[in-house]
Parts: C-alpha cells; sequence; structure tokens
C-alpha cells in the first residue's frame, strides 16, 4: 500500500483522502453492473447497507488475508439477520446518463463508477439508464440528429428524474432541447470541455467541471528530470482532443522560453510513432487525449497510450486518469471518478428535491497520480514526487507483501524465544533451587552432626529416616542399624511401651510430642533423653516428623539428688521439730511449712498472724524478741532469737528462731523468712544439765570433805597417837624387853588399822579389784559387800562376759550396777535384788532388778536426778543404752546394754581373773 | 636387773616382781641367806620375759603394778605353760584376791604387812609340797 496521499477538492470543499489500491479506483463498470442487475434494490444502510459494506470488506484485496475469516464471520452472522419485510419498497427514480462517446471507452465507465458510488446511498430505487451519442464513431451531425430524436422519443413517456449529461455533445444536445423534450428534469453535467460554440445553460443546469493542469505536470516532469530541454505533446484530432489542446498551449506558454516544446498532434498514429522512437534526448513526452490521429482513425485511451508508450524513448506524462496504468508515468491527473462522483452526489440532491439553480457548478480538482513502474522504468525518484500523490501499480515491499507473516513470525520467534527463556529461566531457577536445596541439606547435616543434640528424621510411615553422628556416637550403633524401627532397640524396657505409644499416637495426631525415657550407650548404661517431637509439612502434606533428643541424665540426677534433699530436709525439720515461715509485713501473713501447727498446737486450717503469733510470745520473753526485730535493718538484716511461746493448751514451748529480713529500695521492711525450732527438750536438757554440774560439784565437794575429814580426824588423830606412842617408847625406858615386844606389837596393829582403813577409803573412791580381778568379780564383791552393810539379799548371776574388756565398758557397767543398786536399796523399800551380767559377742548387758515399791519413769526422767542422768551419760560414753522398766508396786528393772568393742590399747583392757 | 651368785651350792632360784624398789629391797634381803634372787622386774611384762629367758623356780610378785598386774601376769604364764611358780606378795587382805590367786594357780598368797614372818615359810612349804 502506498504511502503516498493526494489532496482531493469538491464542492464540499478540501478533503483528504488516503488510497489503498488501484483496484478500489479501478474497478470496472462490468462489475458494478452485475451488482446492479440483481435486482436488489440499493435501500440506503439498511439490510442491505450492511450486507453491501461486508461485500465491500471481502473484495478489498490487500485486506483479504487478514479480514477473510472476518468477513466470512460476518456474512455468516448477515445471513442470520432477519430480513427487511417485503412490504417496505422505496419509490423509483430513474436516472438517465447521457454520453458524448460509446461504452467501450474508459471515460465512460470511470464517470459512471463514481456516479454510482455517490448514489449508493440514495434512499430510493435507482433506475440507471445509459445513453451514448457516440460522436467518435458517428461524428455526422444527422447521425447525431437522428441518436437525438430517438433519445428524445424514447423517454417521452419515460422521463427521467435526472439527467446527467458526460461530454460536451450531451451536454449540448440537452441544452439545446431540454426546454422541449424534458421540461423541467434537472440536469447534471460532467466533463463538458468547453463545447465549440456558444452552449446557453439554464436554471435546470448544474454540473461539475473539469480541469487540465498541463503546467503543473509539465513542472513535476522538470523536478523529475531536471535535464529536460525538450517536450513532445502528443494528442489526437478528435473534437474533445483539440478542445483539450487549446487549453494545454496556453498553460504551457509559460515554459516556451526555455523549453522546446513541439506538438505532435496532428499525425497519424504510425508516424506518430517512428517520431516518438527518435525523439531527442532530454525530452519527455505530455500525452493529452487522442481520441483519432490525423488518418481519422479513433482510439481510446486504452489504445493510444499502450501505443505512445511504447513507441516513446523518452519517458510519457500524462493529463488524465484514463492515460494512466499503460507505462504512463503520470502527473496531476484529472479524475473521471471523481468527476463522476461529485455528479452523483449533485443527482442525489436534486432526487431529495433541491434545485439545480441551488447547487453551484464544481471545478473538479485534479490529482497526482503516478505508475509506480514507470517512476523505475526511468530511474526516477519517488521521493520528488509531490506530497500527497497517488502512486499506483507499485509493487508490494517484502513488508508490505509479508508484513503479517513476518509479523506472526516473529511474534512466534519472539514467543518462542520467550518460551525458551522462560523454560530455561524455570531450569536455571530449578537448578539453583536445587542447588540450594543440596546446599541447606548439606548445610543441616552439617549442624545436624555438630549440635551437641540429638536429631532424629522419620517419614510419614512413623519409620526412622535420619539420626545425627551425635546420636551414632552414644549408641554405638551405625546409622543402617538405627534406621527404620532400629534405634527403639536401644530404649530401656521399661520406657519401651510408654515411649512407642506416644510416638504412635502424636504420629497419627499429627502433634508435636515430649517425653523422658532411657536409651542404652555404647558401653549398656542407660542415659535419660528429652525427646521432642515436631511434624514436618511440605505445603500442606505431611512430611513426617523431626525431633531433637537432649541427654537429660544429669538433670534427672540432679531432681533425684533434690528430691531426696527435699526428703532429708522434710525428714530433718520432722525429725528436729522445726518448721519454715515467711512472713509478709504488709499483709501481716504467715505462711508455713508442715510442721509448724505441731509445734505451735495451732489448727492447721487457720490462717496465723502476725499479730495472733505475737500474742502467743511468752511476756517475760517478748520485749527482748521485740528488741531484737527492732534492729533489724538493711545492713544487718539477720536474727536469732530464743524464746518462750504459751501454745493454745497451755504448754510453755522454747522456740529458737533463725531469720532474715528483706526490705525493698526505701529500707523499708517487706518480709522476713527463716525457720523455727522447737528447742524445749534441749533447753530442758541444758537447764537439767546446769543443775546435774551445779549437784555434781557438790557431791564432789561433799566427797572432799568426806574424805578430808577422815584423813584429818581419823588418820591423821591416830598417826599422831601413834607418834605418842613412839615418843614415850623412845624416853621411857621399858621394863622388861617383853613389856617392849608388848608395846612395839601395839604400834604395830594400829599401823595396820590405819592401813586397812587407808585401803577402804581407797576401796571406796576406786576399786581395785575391778582393775586387777575384772567386772564379774568386782560386781560380784561389790554386791556381796553392799548386802552385807545393808542387810539385804543380792543375788548375783555372771554368764558368757568376755575375759577381756576395754576399761571404759567394766567401769561403765560396774558404775551403772553401783547406783542403780545403792539407789534400789535407798527408795525401792525392797530386800531382794537381782543382778545379771549376761555377755554376747556384741554386747553386754547388765540388769538389776527390784520387787520394791517402783517409780515414775517419766517424772523422774524429767526431774532429772543425778543418779539417772550419771548412769545415762556413762552408758552414752560407751555407745550404750539405759532401759528403765518401772511400775507401780511391781518393782523395776534397769537394763544396760554396752557393745562389745576390740580394743587396741592393751593398758585400756581389764581381764577377768579366771 | 640384779644378779647374785651362791657359792656352789643349788639353792631355788627367785626373781622378784615390784615396781616399788623399796619393798624388792627389802624382800631381797629377807630371802637372800636361803634362795638365790636372781633379780627383779618392775611390771608383769617384764616378768614374763625374764621367767622364759631365766627360767626362775619362783616369781615373788606384787599384784598391784603397771602395764601388766600380778593377776594377769600369772594368768598369762600359765597360758604360756610356764612351771615357775607364782608367789604374790600384796597389801589386798581380802579374799577375793586370794580366791582369783588361787584360781589361776599361784603357790602363795603373803600379805605384805607380814612378809617377815610369812614368806620363807609360804616359799618352803611350795618346796616341800614339789620335793614330796
Amino acid at each position: 500500500m502506498s504511502k503516498v496521499e493526494a489532496v482531493k477538492t469538491d464542492s464540499y470543499g478540501p478533503q483528504r483522502v488516503g488510497v489503498t489500491s488501484r483496484t478500489d479506483l479501478m474497478t470496472p463498470l462490468s462489475s458494478q453492473a452485475e451488482l446492479s442487475c440483481e435486482g436488489v434494490s440499493w435501500t440506503g444502510r439498511g439490510r442491505q447497507g450492511f450486507r453491501s459494506s461486508l461485500l465491500r470488506l471481502c473484495r478489498t484485496k490487500d485486506t483479504r488475508c487478514t479480514r477473510a475469516p472476518i468477513a466470512l464471520i460476518l456474512v455468516f452472522l448477515a445471513c442470520l439477520v432477519p430480513t427487511d419485510s417485503a412490504g417496505q419498497v422505496n419509490p423509483t427514480r430513474r436516472i438517465l446518463i447521457l454520453n458524448e462517446v460509446g461504452p467501450s471507452w474508459p471515460l465512460i465507465s470511470r464517470v459512471d463508477q463514481g456516479i454510482r458510488t455517490a448514489l449508493q446511498s440514495a434512499s430510493y430505487r435507482i433506475e440507471f439508464y445509459h445513453e451514448f451519442l457516440d460522436t467518435v464513431y458517428f461524428p455526422d451531425s444527422a447521425d447525431q440528429q437522428m441518436f437525438r430524436d430517438f433519445y428524445i422519443r424514447k423517454y417521452r413517456n419515460h422521463r427521467p428524474d435526472v439527467i446527467i449529461t458526460v461530454g460536451s455533445s450531451a451536454l449540448r444536445f440537452m441544452a439545446e432541447t431540454h426546454r422541449q423534450s424534458f421540461p423541467d428534469v434537472p440536469i447534471v453535467f460532467c466533463f463538458p470541455n468547453a463545447p465549440a460554440g456558444p452552449v446557453s445553460l439554464d436554471s435546470d443546469f448544474t454540473g461539475v467541471d473539469g480541469s487540465v493542469a498541463s503546467a503543473a505536470t509539465l513542472a513535476i516532469a522538470l523536478r523529475l528530470l531536471p535535464d529536460t530541454r525538450h517536450v513532445a505533446v502528443v494528442g489526437g484530432l478528435a473534437p474533445y482532443d483539440r478542445r483539450q489542446q487549446v487549453q494545454i498551449k496556453e498553460q504551457l506558454k509559460i515554459y516556451q522560453d526555455r523549453l522546446d516544446i513541439a506538438y505532435l498532434t496532428d499525425l497519424d498514429m504510425p508516424t506518430l510513432i517512428d517520431r516518438l522512437k527518435r525523439l531527442p534526448s532530454h525530452t519527455v513526452v505530455l500525452l493529452t487525449a487522442l481520441g483519432r490521429d490525423s488518418a481519422g482513425t479513433s482510439y481510446t485511451a486504452d489504445e493510444s497510450g499502450p501505443l505512445v508508450v511504447g513507441a516513446a524513448n523518452a519517458p510519457v506524462f500524462s493529463l488524465s486518469d484514463r492515460y494512466l496504468n499503460h507505462g504512463e508515468v503520470g502527473g496531476d491527473l484529472s479524475n473521471a471518478t471523481e468527476q463522476g462522483t461529485i455528479a452523483g452526489r449533485m443527482a442525489l440532491r436534486l432526487l431529495a428535491g433541491e434545485k439545480p439553480r441551488g447547487i453551484p457548478v464544481i471545478k473538479a480538482g485534479t490529482t497526482y497520480m503516478f505508475d509506480w513502474r514507470a517512476l523505475k522504468r526511468w530511474r526516477l525518484k519517488e521521493t520528488n514526487l509531490p506530497y500527497g500523490s497517488v502512486l499506483l501499480n507499485r509493487d508490494a515491499t517484502f513488508w508490505e507483501s509479508y508484513k503479517w507473516y513476518v509479523i506472526c513470525s516473529i511474534s512466534l520467534v519472539l514467543l518462542q524465544a520467550l518460551l525458551i527463556f522462560g523454560l530455561l529461566w524455570q531450569r536455571r531457577r530449578k537448578a539453583k533451587a536445587e542447588c540450594e536445596l543440596k546446599e541447606s541439606e548439606a548445610r543441616f547435616r552439617s549442624l545436624a552432626d555438630t549440635a551437641p543434640v540429638l536429631i532424629w528424621m522419620a517419614g510419614t510411615d512413623k519409620l526412622c529416616t535420619y539420626v545425627n553422628q551425635p546420636w551414632l556416637h552414644l549408641t554405638g550403633r551405625s546409622l543402617q542399624e538405627e534406621l527404620g524401627n532400629g534405634w527403639m532397640d536401644g530404649v530401656h524396657p521399661d520406657d519401651f511401651r510408654k515411649c512407642l505409644d506416644n510416638y504412635t499416637q502424636s504420629f497419627d495426631r499429627r502433634e508435636t510430642f515430649r517425653m523422658e525415657y532411657r536409651i542404652r550407650r555404647y558401653d549398656g548404661a542407660y542415659r535419660w533423653v528429652l525427646d521432642v517431637g515436631i511434624p514436618r509439612f511440605q505445603g500442606t502434606s505431611f512430611a513426617g516428623y523431626i525431633g531433637c533428643a537432649l541427654d537429660v541424665t544429669e538433670r534427672k540426677h540432679m531432681e533425684q539428688t533434690v528430691r531426696e534433699s527435699e526428703e532429708r530436709l522434710r525428714l530433718a525439720a520432722q525429725a528436729g521439730r522445726m518448721f519454715a515461715y515467711s512472713w509478709d509485713v504488709a499483709t501481716d501473713v504467715i505462711e508455713r511449712s508442715g510442721e509448724y501447727a505441731e509445734i505451735l498446737g495451732v489448727d492447721p486450717k487457720q490462717e496465723t498472724t502476725g499479730v495472733a503469733v505475737s500474742a502467743m510470745v511468752h511476756p517475760d520473753d517478748k520485749e527482748q524478741l521485740e528488741t531484737a526485730l527492732a534492729k533489724l535493718n538493711v545492713d544487718n538484716p539477720f536474727f536469732q532469737s530464743t524464746y518462750r511461746i504459751i501454745r493454745p493448751d497451755g504448754v510453755v514451748t522454747w522456740l529458737q528462731r533463725s531469720s532474715r529480713a528483706y526490705f525493698n529500695e526505701h529500707g523499708e521492711l517487706e518480709h522476713i523468712v527463716g525457720m523455727i525450732a522447737d528447742v524445749t527438750e534441749r533447753k530442758l536438757a541444758e537447764e537439767a544439765l546446769s543443775s546435774v554440774s551445779r549437784r555434781l560439784i557438790q557431791a564432789q565437794e561433799q566427797e572432799r570433805t568426806r574424805i578430808a575429814r577422815e584423813l584429818h580426824d581419823d588418820i591423821n588423830q591416830r598417826l599422831a597417837m601413834l607418834q605418842v606412842d613412839l615418843s614415850e617408847v623412845r624416853q621411857s625406858t621399858p621394863a622388861s624387853r617383853t613389856d617392849l615386844q608388848d608395846r612395839v606389837e601395839e604400834i604395830r596393829e594400829s599401823l595396820s588399822d590405819i592401813s586397812e582403813e587407808v585401803q577402804a577409803i581407797s576401796h571406796r573412791l576406786h576399786s581395785s579389784k575391778l582393775e586387777y580381778l575384772g567386772l564379774v568379780s568386782a560386781c560380784k564383791a561389790f554386791c556381796k559387800e553392799l548386802a552385807n552393810r545393808q542387810n539385804v539379799r543380792i543375788e548375783f548371776d555372771a554368764d558368757g562376759v568376755p575375759s577381756s574388756l576395754l576399761q571404759d565398758v567394766s567401769l561403765t557397767l560396774f558404775r551403772v550396777l553401783q547406783e542403780s543398786l545403792q539407789n534400789a536399796i535407798k527408795y525401792s523399800d525392797a530386800e531382794h535384788f537381782e543382778v545379771q551380767l549376761r555377755g554376747t559377742s556384741t554386747e553386754i548387758q547388765l540388769t538389776v532388778r527390784d520387787n520394791g515399791i517402783g517409780f515414775d519413769v517419766d517424772s523422774a526422767m524429767r526431774k532429772q536426778g543425778l543418779g539417772l542422768i550419771s548412769m545415762r551419760e556413762r552408758a552414752n560414753l560407751v555407745g550404750g543404752k539405759i532401759f528403765i522398766t518401772s511400775q507401780p508396786m511391781h518393782g523395776t528393772e534397769i537394763n544396760v546394754r554396752v557393745p562389745v568393742a576390740v580394743a587396741r590399747d592393751p593398758e585400756k583392757v581389764i581381764h577377768n581373773a579366771a | 636387773m640384779l644378779l647374785k651368785e651362791w657359792n656352789g651350792k643349788k639353792r631355788p632360784r627367785i626373781l622378784l616382781v615390784d615396781d616399788n624398789a623399796e619393798m624388792c629391797k627389802k624382800v631381797e634381803k629377807l630371802l637372800e641367806l636361803r634362795f638365790e634372787v636372781i633379780g627383779s622386774v618392775a611390771d608383769g611384762q617384764q616378768a614374763i620375759e625374764s621367767a622364759s629367758s631365766l627360767n626362775p623356780d619362783f616369781l615373788v610378785s606384787d599384784i598391784s603394778m603397771p602395764i601388766l598386774n600380778g593377776i594377769q601376769m600369772a594368768s598369762q604364764l600359765r597360758d604360756l605353760g610356764c612351771t615357775t611358780k607364782v608367789i604374790f606378795v600384796t597389801v589386798h587382805d581380802d579374799d577375793d584376791y586370794r580366791v582369783a590367786a588361787s584360781s589361776i594357780g599361784a603357790a602363795g598368797y603373803v600379805l605384805k604387812a607380814r612378809i617377815d614372818t610369812d614368806l620363807i615359810p609360804a616359799i618352803e612349804m611350795v618346796l616341800r609340797k614339789t620335793r614330796t
């Protein structure tokens, strides 16, 4: 399709029209006639207008490729559109087209095409009548008159509504006859071409006048061929030819001075051809109308054009679109079709009721039209053509011919390239993702294998698919052994069922689980692990589990240790009669541990407060307790105090309180925590011990006093008397030897008595028999001596006592015997006593039994008499125990059990005499 | 330990055992005219050791001594199978001591207050019983 455009002018003003192809302009009359002969009324833009639009669309050559499928679809749709009702028949109008020449002349068909094109939009049914004066072939005036008469008679009773004349002879015919023959019929003329002789046109005429643009065409020729020096104007001798030549000569006068213009208009065709063959160089041919040569031979444009072009050795320019398309270069051409169109539009207006005088005569414009093939033949530059020129026969460029193929191909290639690029991109992304996945996998493995925890993975079938290196190191097994259900071989039998149930149930519910179980280590020892499993999902689909197990054996041991420690602490608190407490100052509420209710004698369900507890404090201890509490401060938060409370049941209890106070940032007391112990027994023991010590000191003093008195009052006195006796013996002279011997014997006996007395004193202080004769002999001798002295009966029995005993053990048992037997004789009112000494391989038992009045053991223990205390303390010193059983009126039994220890120091061993 | 020689005649050999040196001298002076006092030791342990080496005929021993008293000493000598006769010289005028001494095979029991009159007869009575 040409890019060149033409500017067209008509009575409606300038209009730029885009020309798409030669075919549009050169549609032959025959095809149009065929359409009109179908018997279909061209009634406007209704269904037929739509259908015709479709048909036009289908006929369009250069859009056939792309639009054909669309057109077919539209035709199909048009067939579906219901036809107009048969009753709507438009009124008929007759248009008579009166032509100067015959139908074989190209001019006629072109004008006709224009007329029909313009009348397509008419709202009438148009009947076209074509008549031909044919002045070329029948120039004789008699012939012409005969034609005129015939036509007048023909349409006398078949009056046309509009007459269109084509050519000057037809116009003259109408001008001369219409008043009589076609009165009031409006007449539109085209191609009037200055008819020979004056023609008077009245108000029934209007029309379009053609133009000859020979000067403009020559100007274009000179522009295309600047070296042109000669111009050969070729024309004929027909009336129309000559009239046109007059106008041309007039127009070309402006070039007479600089160009050699020759008029080859009165030659016969052979001569003309010969002349044209021998034109000088730098010549252009200007082909004008050539309807008849000098030999009288008539030529149509389609005949004369090829002859001239074929003969000329120079480029042939023309003035009319009829002389184009035979090899002519072209020029500023009059356009027959356009004139026909203008005439048709005028006719349309006249049919609509307008009057001819209301429609001014229009001067038809010319159009720059060129034949592309001729331009190429003469190597004329297309770029030198005027802007808007119409270029015919231009070979479509490769791009124009195959644009859609190219576009489709390129699009296809681009699409394929895009697809390939997309696929490659996808492939690269996939490869990158796979690479990242591998890297991620490797990173995971590396992390998992170096992590200080046991990591495992399982598939959707619950079977283990992976365990990390620390797992394998712990179990000492291979990966293959652990995979699947192999890992469960190492689970402790006691934990197996619970572990398996937890695992499978959580798996089935896709839930996270935590469980603790024991797993066998490489050395057979079991380790506690805390295992946490989390379900994995890929998108929304379940992909198995991943889990992490941590060795918590140390923690378990610590927990066990803490539990045991807490239990020990609880037992200790229970045994030691202690409880912990916390006192909140703000609320005055005291929280305590378990043993407090028993110790304080309060209801454990009742909430206790600081005020309530303060009220329990013994009045004598309140001041010191409050003073100790008042001294607490941030620098001195600890305090320890021992005080008494009076329990609700009236029992006085000693408490020892060790506490720590806590203060807020303002130094104000917030709360106190601490331990409180029931120290009543200890306090009583301390008091008793204090009493015992005092009495021991008293007893010691009494014993010293007694020994001193015995030594001083008895031994010393007697020794003094012996001194006196010995002095008398020395100073006096005895009467006889016998008398002297008697005096010495008296002194010796006195000394012997003193010696026995000293031995007795010594024996009371410490029994030498125990040391030299052993426990059994010493006990037996003591029982015998005491029985004699106190005049009671004491049965002594010994059995199984080891021959060698530790000195401490022997002395303890002997002293217990002394104390218990003396107390029994003193307080039981009994006369019969039994003493048993029994020995086994591990212990020695001493039992002292009486049948006396008995006594209250608890009361006696609370009174902490010196005898009982000394016995218990002595037994404790050698690891022994003393048991006292007594009932009123049923006697008393004191049983001492002392373990037999192996002696390491021979000096501390006492051997029983055999 | 003091050893005394006698001019060829074989006399009963006696070892003295007492932690009181004065008492040892007194007893030695009392016995030396009739018996061979081969020495004196201060406790029962030394007496056992000397008896095994010197093999005396008599041990004239106190009861109250440190380390090993007379009763223990006599008991151990008997357990060792020693045939040396033991005669206790003691201040314990007590039948329990006498019974204890007798039970462990002591040959005599003499109070220190009466050694001048009772010790030599006690030794001689043992000698007579031995001869018969």
